[in-house]
């Protein structure tokens, strides 16, 4: 393969003598098996926030099985009303953004032709997910002839749409910004002889074929703009407009941003462009986002495989448009900042590793994240642990003063909180609600590739990310696909792990439950009494007696010992229980954790001081560390310290009660 | 105005055991919080070794693992916490009529005259902090129009530095009236010892006026108060560290002498700035009322010596 610089190279100098449509310009050779291709020609209506644009799919059937229809997402539709299925499932609300009832988006079909033949009034809106007959976002058109496997098929489409205001689970506009995501009318991925198209749920994300994209975006002139895969030419038009060609190949979107207010900084990482665009009004970040890029390049190419592309694309959003913040799209990703933000919290960073990630677990491998979107989410928020840890030592979230809180804690605790409701693998709209929803796609999967990273190893657990992205690159791959690769590199089935993981919701909380220990004292009773007075009698020198009683004195003292561990959830999961004694020394005790106890006896001359499931806290989804050890002797030292920290800032706190203003008088 | 600070020195010395009031109403009142809150913990932690992780610092593992499996550690502690801040205002404000009696009379502690004057002005010192209540609710009002003013000079769309920079004057301007109400507080509570005066809204109408026409003087004084009170606590936390993460008896014992130390500092400048304040409102008053009687002699004032 082409080293990047000379992909781009190639790619500037052929699209200077040859018209691109579908070929393969920026890579030697396809990537990809590049299904859905589109040719799109769009104009943006800034004061209406409109777009009016036209499209053409060239779409192959690369299965082994016919296509009698084709099916169409819609996804701005979603914005339609309150009577999408994604307003009645979210009630208007998505993440911490309310739609704006004057700010709704739409997009219209307004003609739409296969081979040169009018479909438009064949079109017939789907819901194959819910009942909700005034849901537009899937649409569907017969094909007149059956395209049989191997055979393409070309579709022009004529659409207009809105976006909406202020920008709403991730696309819109907000005075002179403009993201624009799922904004064209995108065919869905036919697979095992049907269409997978679901609607645009609250709860869910996205899933496409690859293809090459040719996009021309017409934007008003002074405006720069970004977007997926490279800029080829920007031609000024007479209109104080100007049209900007962007390529993309080997992609499976295509989202857009323009804004007059952006103010540009460029890095390079890897032979990886880096481009962040970053708002005005926090334009002292902007190296702050090019490091934060630059990181991402650099450990996911080193821990996880090669990252083909030949540039990625920062957004920041504009105040007020927080909606389309922290979000992917291939090589172009929504970053999340504040004014003001301190060093020592990592929240712009943690978006950019995060959001890059995608790049990988979305765009590289492109699961169905309907239908299984921990194979996106979850595996990128545990990348993001590994990576934003290692870089934070141990303090991938915040590092301010005395706190210290790593990214493995917040995807542990945020799991913590909200396990109860549903197994991991479940369709994104059938989760019990939107909480059950985000702790079952990122930070339970990611706690539950933590801790199988610590049970496998780092370098293992590598190794098995890496063929995963080897094996699966440019592909569907499905929970199946993974856990093969899992049991694969690892020689081992490790089924019995993600059936406990994936299927069921299973709560893992192993704990020491007694532990006890006494000095083993000589026998006493009718038979040992007896034998004691025996022995006496028989003792009749005074020398055997004497010999008898240095014995006993150099006999050692024995102390009888005992652990009591218990399994407290349903999750049987192999631990290690450390046991400590007096004299220092340690015992590593394994249990298979499948019964639902399990206790460790012990003679030995030395007392029991404590014992410990789980020593190293390897099994970051145990539910409660604070039950996983006990000790002989009360160990209050820690709880006095803490209860002395308390008293101090309470009576601090009691005798200026005005610091409580500070955080009443930050926001209103 | 240093003059003031100085000469409440002499007064301290003779209310040494003041400072002592109120140093052990703040350890008892929160003890009677902390006790409850340490039973919780004792409760939770057991014998693991998860109490002694806290040795070393806060564990944030233990914290939220804390969090989630006892919430009922919130609903206990706030509706506590506020209770006790209640009991701890109304406490203070029992004994700054005492003290404020004594230093208005220059006496040393009498403990017949101390709770005679408390629960005589206690009831009146309750009504001068409703009625600061009522102007402190009035003044963060007016700190609402700071958004309106932005709109108008920046239009409802500003950018983030400019709300951000609003935001820290909005925080300080509070901190500014909060300052303020407390001077009126303080100055209403002299003025109704001094006065024996019983209609409250007229005291703190009167220490407004007090609090501005000798702003020179009053807002020195009690910003000096207060910004030695935040040193003190910046102090312990610079100092603080080496001692609180090293393990062992010995340290829990340092701990918490080196924070009584600087809660007792702390309630030293408390009664200094009820000294220096009632000294000042003396002297002060004293020469208003001898420039009135110039005046009405028609004779021009004489500045008075040096304190």
């Amino acid at each position: 393969m082409f080293s990047r610089r000379g992909c781009l190279f190639v790619f500037l100098f052929l699209f200077s003598v040859m018209h691109v449509h579908a070929q393969s310009v920026i890579f030697e050779e396809p990537l990809s098996p590049r299904i859905a291709n589109y040719d799109i020609d769009v104009k943006l209506d800034t004061s209406n926030r409109m777009l009016h644009g036209q499209e053409t799919l060239t779409w192959f059937n690369k299965t082994e099985k016919p296509v009698q229809d084709l099916h169409f997402h819609l996804y701005l539709n979603a914005f339609r009303n309150t009577e999408s299925t994604f307003m009645i499932e979210s009630g208007g609300r998505h993440r911490s953004n309310a739609i704006s009832s004057e700010g709704w988006g739409y997009i219209d079909v307004d003609k739409i032709t296969v081979e040169g033949g009018d479909m438009t009034e064949y079109m017939e809106f789907l819901h194959p997910d819910t009942d909700h007959p005034e849901d537009k976002t899937v649409f569907r058109i017969p094909l007149f002839r059956i395209l049989k496997p191997g055979q393409s098929i070309k579709v022009e489409i004529e659409f207009t749409a809105q976006l909406p205001t202020p920008p709403f689970a991730r696309t819109g506009a907000k005075a002179e910004y403009f993201f624009v995501g799922q904004w064209f009318p995108k065919i869905g991925v036919f697979e095992d002889g049907t269409w997978n198209c679901h609607q645009f749920h609250s709860n869910t994300e996205f899933f496409a074929d690859y293809g090459v994209y040719n996009v021309h975006m017409t934007v008003p002139a002074g405006n720069i703009l970004g977007a997926t895969g490279l800029e080829v030419e920007v031609v000024q038009n007479d209109d104080s407009t100007a049209t900007h060609f962007y390529h993309a190949e080997d992609v499976h979107d295509f989202a857009w941003t323009t804004s007059p207010d952006f103010v540009e900084f460029t890095g390079t990482e890897n032979d990886v462009n880096i481009r962040v665009l970053m708002q005005r009004d926090v334009a002292e970040q902007g190296e702050r986002h090019v490091e934060a890029a630059k990181q991402s390049i650099k450990y996911f190419e080193e821990w996880y495989g090669d990252y083909p592309f030949p540039n990625l694309t920062v957004v920041d959003p504009r105040r007020g448009a927080g909606g389309s913040g922290g979000m992917e799209y291939p090589t172009l990703i929504t970053a999340m900042t504040s004014y003001g933000i301190p060093d020592g919290l990592y929240l712009p960073e943690l978006v950019i590793v995060h959001e890059f990630g995608h790049n990988f677990w979305y765009h590289l491998l492109a699961s169905n994240e309907f239908e299984e979107s921990w194979l996106d989410e979850g595996i990128n928020s545990y990348t993001e642990a590994k990576i934003m840890d290692h870089i934070f030592n141990d303090a991938g979230v915040i590092n301010i003063g005395d706190m210290q809180f790593s990214n493995k804690q917040y995807q542990r605790v945020s799991y913590l909180y909200g396990a109860d409701f549903d197994p991991v693998l479940k369709a994104g709209w059938e989760f019990y609600n939107g909480t059950s929803y985000g702790v079952n796609s990122y930070s339970r999967p990611a706690t539950v590739l933590l801790t199988l990273d610590n049970y496998l190893g780092a370098d293992v657990m590598r190794e098995v990310m890496q063929e995963y992205v080897r094996t699966w690159r440019f592909r569907h791959p499905k929970s199946q696909d993974f856990i093969d690769v899992v049991s694969n590199v690892t020689g081992q089935d490790m089924n019995w792990y993600f059936d406990q993981v994936l299927y069921s919701n299973a709560k893992l909380d192993y704990s020491v439950d007694r532990i006890s220990t006494r000095k083993i004292s000589k026998a006493r009773g009718v038979d040992y009494d007896a034998i004691e007075e025996n022995d006496t009698e028989e003792s009749d020198s005074l020398q055997t007696e004497m010999a008898t009683d240095s014995a006993k004195s150099a006999e050692p003292e024995l102390y009888e010992s005992s652990v009591a561990v218990r399994r407290l959830g349903e999750f049987t999961f192999p631990v290690e229980v450390e046991v400590v004694f007096a004299n220092g020394e340690k015992i590593l005790e394994k249990w298979d954790g499948k019964d639902l106890w399990k206790k460790f006896k012990y003679t030995r001359e030395s007392k029991l001081v404590s014992a410990t499931v789980d020593p190293q806290q390897k099994i970051l989804l145990d539910m409660n560390f604070t039950n996983n050890s006990k000790t002989i002797a009360s160990q209050d030292s820690g709880l006095t310290k803490l209860t002395v920290r308390m008293l101090f800032w309470l009576q601090a706190l009691l005798d200026m009660p005005e610091i409580i203003n500070l955080p009443f008088s930050m926001f209103k | 105005m240093i003059n003031y600070i100085k000469q409440a020195g002499p007064l301290l010395r003779k209310n040494k055991r003041l400072v002592f009031f109120y140093f052990t109403l703040s350890l008892l009142l929160s003890l009677i919080v902390v006790e409850p809150l340490r039973s919780f913990l004792k409760e939770y932690l057991g014998s693991s070794m998860m109490s002694a992780r806290l040795e070393s610092g806060l564990d944030m593992d233990f914290l939220t693992e804390f969090l989630f499996h006892s919430p009922a550690f919130l609903y206990v502690f706030f509706p506590l916490f506020f209770i006790t801040l209640i009991a701890y205002m109304l406490l203070n404000l029992l004994f700054s009529a005492g003290t404020i009696s004594l230093f208005l009379q220059d006496k040393g502690y009498d403990s017949a005259f101390f709770w005679g004057n408390a629960g005589r002005y206690f009831w009146r010192f309750f009504r001068i902090t409703l009625w600061s209540l009522l102007l402190l609710l009035i003044l963060f009002g007016l700190s609402f129009l700071l958004e309106s003013l932005r709109t108008v000079w920046y239009g409802k769309d500003p950018y983030r530095d400019i709300i951000h920079t609003w935001a820290v004057s909005r925080i300080v301007l509070r901190f500014l009236i909060l300052g303020f109400v407390y001077m009126v507080m303080d100055y209403a509570r002299i003025l109704t010892v001094q006065q024996d005066e019983t209609r409250m809204y007229r005291v703190v109408f009167s220490a407004i006026v007090f609090v501005l026409r000798n702003f020179i003087r009053t807002v020195p004084i009690a910003l000096i108060y207060s910004l030695s009170g935040l040193l003190f606590l910046f102090a312990y936390q610079y100092i603080s560290p080496p001692i609180l993460y090293k393990a062992g008896g010995v340290t829990v014992l340092l701990v918490f002498l080196l924070q009584q130390i600087v809660i007792l500092l702390r309630m030293f400048l408390k009664v200094s700035l009820y000294a220096s304040e009632t000294l000042l409102f003396k002297d002060r008053h004293a020469f208003a009322i001898k420039k009135k009687y110039l005046k009405d002699l028609s004779l021009k004032p004489v500045v008075p010596p040096a304190l």
